[in-house]
């Protein structure tokens, strides 16, 4: 568990060096986000999610001062849950964006489907999107993140115990004839309070513009609170 | 965004509400064989002379506290239960199916395809209860006699819907008791 998280910590600081060195595009904030899940019935479920980017710094943003506290987005989506079998289900979700001058609407179709192992939970999420957005062209991606979450205290997450979870997704895009292909990994510490909530500190690390001009990198201090009723 | 600002307060405010409102409720820790009484380290050493270290639990529940050692041995999983003082209370062993009982198997099925349309068994347990001497003579003597097994079986099971159920069924596959299993919610992980 340890090199695990000197790992993840270890590859954060190596891009932040490469970043610093090069002049592609690098900002970094803080990602407050949190997730509201209604249980319907055995079978279907609802979640609201709100998640907010705010800027701290950016290594090419002329007009601002570093350090500073600019907002970069906030996402709000709702997905209609239907569970197929125990720790398996596909969702259908709305999505809308408000980003200076990229406001955007998204459509999501998504199956998630989990591993259970003695100790480990491990969900593997497939996702397409389609996204709308003012004067673009559709965009259309998939996308897929394997999840690991480890109990830190006994051999299962108790009421009132600590947990690590990680992910990496892959996120293939095309828009208006390009591709393009973004890649995010998160390392968390969670505290798993009861059935109905829970709250997770980590580090979200994406890279995109792989493929077109404009390589950049963002790495966000995230708190996601998640509450089920 | 003027939006932002009191978006990020309705957001610190409920993380700082619900931070320090925990339930307390079942659970188990991890803890060093020091703290474990000797009477279960010595049940244990007595019983499975060969034994490599154990894992050893401290479960919280309704009923108390319980101590649990895990280990494997020749390619089982095995779980002893001891009570708060040390004193024995089951010992649970994991196997495959076709290690129950031909007969006692039979019926099992049979009570699956009468309570569900379709199901799916993700594991079994034999529980064997029985006096501390009795299941000590079974371990290292191989001396069945007065043991009492049952088998504990997490399955997947579907009617309207499907459901993860636990159930225990005696000796001849008799159902016992049965309890739904509530799946740990996996809001984090699937959104």
């Amino acid at each position: 568990m340890r090199k695990l998280i000197l790992l993840a910590v270890f590859l954060v600081f190596v891009s932040l060096k490469v970043q610093a060195q090069s002049n592609h595009r690098f900002f970094t904030g803080v990602f407050p986000e949190v997730s509201l899940t209604r249980k319907l019935n055995e079978v279907h479920r609802l979640n609201f999610k709100i998640e907010n980017q705010e800027i701290l710094y950016d290594n090419q943003d002329s007009d601002s001062e570093n350090p500073q506290f600019s907002h970069y987005r906030t996402d709000i989506m709702g997905f209609f849950d239907r569970s197929l079998r125990p720790g398996m289900s596909v969702a259908l979700g709305l999505f809308h964006r408000f980003q200076e001058n990229e406001d955007g609407n998204r459509i999501i179709q998504q199956l998630a489907l989990l591993q259970k192992s003695r100790v480990v939970r491990i969900n593997h999420r497939f996702r397409t999107d389609q996204t709308f957005t003012r004067n673009k062209p559709l965009e259309v991606r998939f996308r897929y993140r394997l999840s690991v979450e480890v109990p830190l205290q006994g051999a299962e997450v108790d009421p009132g115990e600590l947990y690590f979870l990680s992910s990496a997704e892959s996120i293939f895009s095309h828009q208006g004839g390009d591709f393009e292909i973004e890649n995010r990994l998160v390392a968390s510490l969670g505290k798993f309070f009861s059935k109905t909530e829970k709250l997770e500190w980590g580090l979200d690390y994406r890279t995109d513009g792989y493929i077109q001009e404009g390589f950049r990198t963002r790495l966000w201090a995230k708190v996601s609170y998640f509450y089920n009723f | 965004m003027k939006l932002v600002r009191p978006i990020l307060a309705i957001i610190f405010f409920w993380i700082s509400f619900f931070a320090f409102s925990q339930e307390k409720t079942e659970r188990e820790v991890k803890v060093k064989p020091s703290q474990v009484p000797i009477s279960a380290k010595e049940w244990l050493t007595d019983a499975f002379e060969d034994l490599r270290k154990p894992k050893w639990y401290l479960e919280y529940s309704q009923k108390g506290k319980a101590f649990e050692a895990k280990f494997s041995k020749n390619g089982y999983l095995y779980s002893v239960e001891f009570d708060s003082l040390g004193n024995l209370e089951d010992v649970e062993i994991e196997i495959p199916s076709s290690e129950i009982p031909p007969e006692t198997w039979t019926n099992i099925r049979n009570y699956f395809s009468e309570e569900f349309k379709e199901i799916s068994v993700q594991k079994i347990q034999r529980q064997l209860i029985g006096s501390e001497s009795d299941l000590e003579d079974f371990f290292d003597e191989d001396e069945s006699g007065r043991i009492t097994v049952q088998y504990e079986i997490v399955f997947q099971g579907k009617n309207e819907a499907w459901q993860v159920w636990e159930g225990l069924f005696d000796e001849k596959g008799s159902l016992i008791s049965i309890i739904k299993v509530q799946l740990r919610p996996l809001d984090n992980l699937v959104f």
